[in-house]
């Protein structure tokens, strides 16, 4: 998730990886009622977001095919009465919570590494220092 | 036999050795001779027969069946030597005290409980001492080595304030957090019960099954008792600080909180070694694990005669 970064107006000409930012969090709008009313916040579609997802529906069935069979044969294994090892159990376990864990992650976008910037409206640096707490 | 018995005929001994000196060389050899006797009966041990002892043990490990089965790294060999000594010592307490050697060797024979007593007993429990302080030392570089994966871990869960990046797994407090810990009993419960499919599996050594059977029953029941406990701490003290709590209140909420604690101490060892567990039981399996399903079997055979 690369979320949202506030970055000082002062800084666009600058190259991206030197542009003194701080994250945009919930916490920052609950620390600074005023923030709101600071920013314009980027109209961005889900389908965007898709985008920029580095895990598709494709890699997530992929996985889920993969640990489905998994658990298939351990059952197998135990319906045809061959010796199941301890590392195959302690796999099932982690495999089985995997279940569950992708089924809730499903539509979660993974691994954006690029934030999107928000440029402060009003001044610039000590503003965005005030705000975040930065020392710019 | 307890510790007092084993002085008592100690004792005893060194009484009856100064009744024999005084009856052969006279009282002033006796007078001058006890404290030599008993000086020499207390520092034997430590000095001679507590390094010989070591040396012994080493001899019988070596010699061990378990030991020499294990082809492999030498830190392998190490830790599987320190396992038997443990063993060994700990099978042999367990039989002290059960008195089965009493019943054994030293059913009439105050003399040689004494020599027991002093010269392997007291060795044993000095030996214990090195095992535990050898044992001691990685346990604390590991305690570390954890604590700073959780700093690292945790670096990646909290925003620090001159971040450009939003953390992998940043997710912001909400109202609904502490319904995280009811649905961590159910599934806990569920990841620790699956372990407890191996209860009845064949182990090569009773003490692995053991083992086993005890750290999956730790992984299966912990959350079961954390979970309810985390969820009151957190609906309690949601509003209010614990120092505004009355004592009482307080009392069995930081109790609740020390309970929680520990067994979350004992959680995470026990995930740790079911693992490691699972990695070393793989030396010794049934034929019948090597062998994959016979997925053809369960094809209909429509044209088959």
């Amino acid at each position: 998730m690369g979320g949202y970064t506030l970055v000082d107006p002062d800084c666009k000409d600058v190259a991206p990886e030197e542009r003194s930012g701080a994250v945009l969090t919930i916490e920052s709008f609950r620390d600074d009622p005023n923030l709101d009313s600071n920013i314009t916040l980027p109209e961005i579609t889900e389908d965007e977001i898709q985008d920029w997802s580095k895990g598709d529906g494709l890699l997530k069935l992929i996985a889920v095919l993969q640990f489905s069979w998994f658990i298939l044969q351990c059952v197998a294994r135990r319906v045809e009465g061959l010796e199941l090892t301890e590392i195959e159990i302690v796999t099932l376990a982690l495999a089985s919570i995997n279940v569950v864990t992708s089924a809730v992650w499903w539509h979660k976008p993974l691994r954006k590494q690029v934030p999107v910037e928000i440029y402060l409206e009003t001044e610039g640096k000590n503003e965005v220092s005030l705000i975040c707490g930065l020392f710019v | 036999m307890s510790f007092g018995d084993i002085i008592f005929r100690g004792w005893r001994f060194v009484k009856e050795l100064a009744v024999g000196i005084h009856l052969n060389f006279g009282s002033i050899a006796a007078f001058i001779s006890i404290p030599f006797f008993l000086i020499f009966v207390t520092t034997f041990s430590f000095f001679f027969v507590f390094p010989l002892g070591i040396v012994l043990l080493l001899r019988i490990i070596r010699t061990e069946q378990e030991t020499s089965q294990i082809r492999g790294l030498v830190a392998a060999r190490i830790v599987a030597s320190l396992q038997m000594i443990c063993y060994r010592l700990s099978s042999a307490v367990g039989k002290f005290v059960g008195g089965s050697l009493e019943e054994n060797i030293f059913q009439s024979n105050g003399r040689l409980a004494f020599l027991f007593g002093w010269f392997v007993l007291l060795p044993s429990l000095f030996l214990l001492l090195l095992l535990f302080t050898v044992f001691f030392t990685p346990f604390l570089a590991l305690l570390f080595f954890f604590s700073s994966i959780f700093t690292a871990a945790f670096g990646i869960v909290a925003t620090s304030p001159g971040a450009s990046h939003v953390p992998s797994f940043y997710a912001p407090t909400t109202k609904s957090d502490r319904w995280s810990r009811v649905i961590f009993a159910p599934f806990g419960f569920i990841f620790g019960g699956l372990h407890c499919i191996c209860w009845n599996f064949a182990y090569p050594t009773r003490s692995e099954q053991t083992l086993w059977r005890v750290t999956s029953l730790v992984i299966t029941f912990v959350p079961l008792v954390v979970a309810p406990i985390d969820f009151l701490l957190s609906t309690r003290l949601q509003n209010q600080d614990i120092k505004f709590c009355k004592i009482f209140e307080r009392t069995a909420l930081i109790s609740l909180d020390l309970i929680m604690t520990i067994l979350l101490f004992i959680y995470v060892p026990a995930r740790l070694s079911i693992f490691a567990q699972a990695l070393a039981l793989l030396r010794n399996q049934a034929p019948s694990a090597f062998l994959a399903v016979d997925w053809t079997k369960y094809v209909p055979h429509l044209f088959s005669y």
